[in-house]
């Protein structure tokens, strides 16, 4: 039986997965970053108008949005019912929300710089730290956006031609 | 240099408490607020030390100190009682941010009024002190910040500690039963006023058969979640069977939504002082409710001098006063006066009357 069909038609599927896989991380990252800003803003609001502490307001807030903000929204509750500061806990929660997310370092800095002011102040000075990282999130969404589009493209495209282009080369 | 530990501080050095308790168990669930090192140091102190402790104080950079019986213990990082204030345990200025962070979940911003107002209510009714730098605006406190000292006083209940006072501020026995007459109970700062008004509230409401009162509806206006040691709203401490709490609640506010709404037939309140809760316990008082409150002073002359406070006292609002000390720890009654000054009960007779006799 002439196995050679079949291993080329495997190669080409398998790169074809793969750049599948690698522009929808491309095609997450201004998702993703819109549901970290729509954390801060649900934070802002219930801060704002409430006062609500942070471990209700980061619970509440995890009912209605998206991953990996809902990730780090729960960590961070969970972690503020125990001994630990917020620093710490927020960092933690990061870790553990950035594992499976497409975000880079970069994207999550102004999150993360949010940890060393986050609840640590008064109302008014919590909206300010909380609109300066929504501000920088909101600028990178556009780039991400962009990027997402052009990107997106490019790798389904390798994936498929590339796959196609190893197998012919085997064949 | 090895810190030198107390002797007589031991198990067997702290006076039987007996009777006194403290909400949950022998070691204070407040040692949950604090960050490890000074978590570590408390818990390890000698189950007794927490029978007889008033209060923890941490200060960034000065010794770590529980006060108990007018003595102030310093505590050392291996949990002991030093006599040398050097050889404690001082915490630094991020453990004392770290704890106020721990004491506000991590919200400060959640509990800005308060700080404003210097202190903080945590749940089990433990009332933190706050000091530090105080950003003012316009002569108004607008914050604290950065804090440096936390002042923690634990609550305590005493079950039993009013009943030798009851009989005092009841009318006697007639046809129509008995009424509480309307009653201060004052002493200077620490002197157990919160303790007396705790367990008097208990006994109100609860009634005492043994000393002829069969029990009350009580309103209480806890504004410092102090007297009833309320989480979410909910007595931890036993203020008795009869009882509507209004946690937090601002007192002249209180005052009046209860009358309206609870159809108390006595009102209790923690601390009065200011010309609106002076306004609002006369209202009260014509109401036909009678009035159980607390207030800083250590005897009526200084309290008649108090504005607001002085008024109130001179118009016979209240029938009763009651001073109390610490002279044999917090709640000694002292006196009991009627609306005239005139002692009913006095200790100084009851204890030494020839001395009084001498005078």
């Amino acid at each position: 039986m002439n196995v050679r069909p079949l291993g080329a038609l495997m190669v080409v599927v398998s790169s074809t997965v793969w750049g599948w896989q690698v522009a929808s991380r491309v095609e997450a990252r201004p998702r993703e970053l819109r549901a970290l800003m729509h954390l801060l803003e649900v934070l802002e609001t219930d801060i704002a108008y409430a006062a609500i502490p942070l471990p209700q307001a980061l619970r509440r807030a995890e009912r209605t949005i998206a991953e990996p903000a809902a990730t780090l929204a729960r960590v961070a509750a969970v972690g503020l019912a125990g001994p630990a500061p917020v620093a710490e806990v927020w960092q933690n929660a990061i870790q553990k929300a950035s594992a499976s997310s497409a975000l880079s370092l970069a994207d999550w800095a102004a999150v993360r710089e949010l940890g060393d002011v986050l609840g640590a102040s008064g109302r008014d000075d919590q909206i300010r730290h909380l609109r300066l990282a929504h501000a920088r999130l909101g600028e990178a969404v556009g780039p991400a956006e962009a990027e997402a589009r052009r990107l997106g493209r490019v790798w389904r495209a390798l994936g498929l031609f590339g796959g196609l282009g190893v197998a012919l080369a085997l064949y | 240099m090895a810190a030198k530990v107390f002797g007589d501080l031991n198990e067997s050095a702290f006076p039987s408490a007996a009777g006194v308790r403290l909400p949950g168990r022998g070691v204070p669930s407040i040692l949950g607020f604090f960050p490890p090192t000074i978590r570590g140091a408390l818990s390890r102190l000698p189950a007794a030390v927490w029978q007889t402790a008033e209060e923890i104080r941490l200060r960034a950079r000065r010794p770590l100190t529980i006060a108990a019986f007018d003595r102030d213990l310093w505590v050392t990082p291996q949990g002991t009682l030093a006599t040398n204030p050097g050889a404690a345990l001082q915490p630094s200025a991020e453990d004392i941010a770290t704890a106020l962070q721990l004491m506000c979940q991590g919200s400060i911003y959640a509990r800005e009024e308060e700080l404003r107002g210097g202190f903080l209510t945590l749940a089990g009714g433990y009332r933190v002190g706050i000091a530090g730098h105080v950003v003012a605006d316009e002569g108004m406190v607008k914050t604290i910040h950065p804090v440096s000292s936390l002042a923690v006083r634990l609550p305590r209940e005493i079950p039993g500690l009013a009943r030798s006072i009851l009989p005092f501020l009841l009318t006697p026995a007639r046809g129509d039963g008995r009424y509480f007459l309307s009653t201060l109970i004052i002493s200077r700062p620490r002197g157990g006023k919160t303790t007396m008004l705790r367990d008097l509230v208990r006994l109100l409401s609860s009634g005492d058969p043994p000393g002829g009162w069969p029990g009350a509806r009580v309103a209480l206006i806890d504004e410092r979640s102090e007297v009833a040691c309320s989480d979410l709203g909910v007595p931890q401490c036993d203020v008795g069977w009869r009882t509507d709490v209004l946690d937090a609640c601002p007192k002249a506010a209180g005052l009046m939504l209860a009358i309206r709404t609870l159809a108390p037939q006595i009102v209790a309140t923690d601390e009065i002082g200011t010309l609106q809760d002076v306004a609002a316990i006369q209202e009260a008082a014509v109401a036909g409710v009678s009035v159980l409150a607390t207030a800083h002073a250590s005897t009526r002359g200084e309290l008649l001098r108090r504005p607001g406070l002085g008024q109130l006292v001179a118009d016979g609002v209240f029938q009763r006063l009651v001073i109390i000390s610490r002279r044999h720890g917090p709640g000694t009654v002292e006196a009991v006066l009627d609306e005239q000054g005139e002692a009913l009960f006095s200790l100084e007779q009851a204890f030494m009357p020839d001395r009084e006799a001498a005078l």
